[in-house]
């Protein structure tokens, strides 16, 4: 190819040059020259016969297929942002759907000791529980909750009612339980009001004053609000 | 950090608390799932939580359990299970904790003379 290129890069200067040269020739060295640029122009730089010498005339750099250092450079920097991605999408990441319950019972388990020690639940005999109460607030608004065996018991969307699971994961705005029927469902905080059992004592969580990261609420300082919805 | 709750003040104790919790549930969510796949994921939703809460608050993690995160996609690892574990003589002898998921390695020296700064008693204040 870069023979071909070379010679028919000299008929084209020639043709130039030697404009007033003979018919045949000229032709022929027309026609050359006009495949060669349909070959290797631009497809908005085609050409007919006629028009040849005004394309010719503007400036065109010709694409060169050979890769060139500041390319090679681009590609360089172009491989660390799909990696990247990569790390993000895996940050991401959500849960399968397929899951069997029973899997998750020493977790469950494991919540259960936790929470039980976080409230010193043996060591509290039955008095007043008013008094538990603020105490308690504090310490489950910093508590961690995957592992939990939680269910809705008041919502304004009737379906999601008697729902029931551990939860697996906790966002922002929704928690992930799994329930007994094997299946994995998301429920969003807002408008859901969610019980769960430690012993004799059973906590209800309302979802709406709920909303925040998992990790923010460890650092966070709260206001006791009172509630008025729902 | 702070597994062991000898002192009765200790700051941020319901938080270490926590954070004791969530490393032993990346441990048991390590052994549910369908596939090993399925249960990286959950256990690498646990050690992120984990590592957001104490960069939060500011506290530093215990270089025991530090060693035994990846630094890249937050998964435990466990010798055999998520990792591989290699002796290597080859500069200065060393260890090599590699993570079988997205192979990023750890180097742990090991020389007699190294002394982890928790196990320092010039160190630790009483
Ligand atoms: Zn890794």
């Amino acid at each position: 190819m870069a023979e071909t290129d070379a010679v028919n890069d000299d008929l084209l200067h020639q043709s130039i040059k030697r404009k007033k040269s003979s018919g045949k020739e000229r032709q022929k060295a027309q026609a050359m020259v006009t495949s060669f640029l349909n070959n290797h122009l631009p497809p908005r730089y085609r050409i007919s016969n006629e028009n040849y010498l005004q394309v010719i005339q503007k400036s065109i750099t010709l694409e060169n297929k050979g890769i060139t250092k500041i390319q090679k450079a681009k590609k360089k920097r172009c491989n660390i942002t799909p990696y990247r991605e990569k790390h993000r999408e895996k940050l991401h990441c959500s849960l399968e759907l397929s899951q069997r319950f029973d899997d998750y019972m020493p977790l469950h388990n494991l919540w259960v000791d936790y929470m039980s020690c976080l409230l010193n639940i043996q060591k509290r005999s039955t008095t007043s529980t008013c008094s538990l109460s603020k105490e308690y607030t504090q310490k489950l608004l910093k508590a961690d909750y995957h592992g939990c065996w939680i269910t809705v018991t008041r919502s304004r969307c009737p379906s999601y009612i008697g729902i029931s699971g551990i939860v697996l994961q906790e966002t922002k705005n929704a928690l992930t339980l799994i329930a007994p029927s094997n299946k994995v469902k998301c429920i969003p905080k807002t408008n859901n009001i969610f019980t769960f059992k430690i012993g004799d004592l059973v906590f209800t969580l309302y979802g709406n004053q709920f909303r925040y990261r998992s990790t923010d609420r460890a650092a966070r300082k709260f206001k006791l609000k009172s509630t008025i919805d729902l | 950090m702070a597994a062991t709750t000898k002192q009765l003040n200790i700051p941020n104790k319901e938080i270490s608390h926590r954070i004791n919790f969530m490393y032993q549930a990346a441990h048991t969510a390590l052994t549910c799932g369908k596939s090993q796949e399925e249960a990286n994921q959950l256990c690498r939703i646990y050690v992120r939580s984990l590592r957001k809460i104490a960069k939060k608050l500011v506290l530093r993690l215990d270089p025991n359990i530090k060693r035994t995160l990846c630094k890249k996609c937050d998964l435990l690892l466990i010798p055999g299970i998520t990792s591989t574990i290699r002796h290597s003589s080859k500069r200065e002898k060393h260890v090599i904790l590699k993570c079988k998921d997205c192979a990023t390695t750890k180097r742990f020296l090991s020389r007699s003379t190294n002394v982890l700064f928790t196990e320092n008693p010039k160190v630790v204040v009483s």
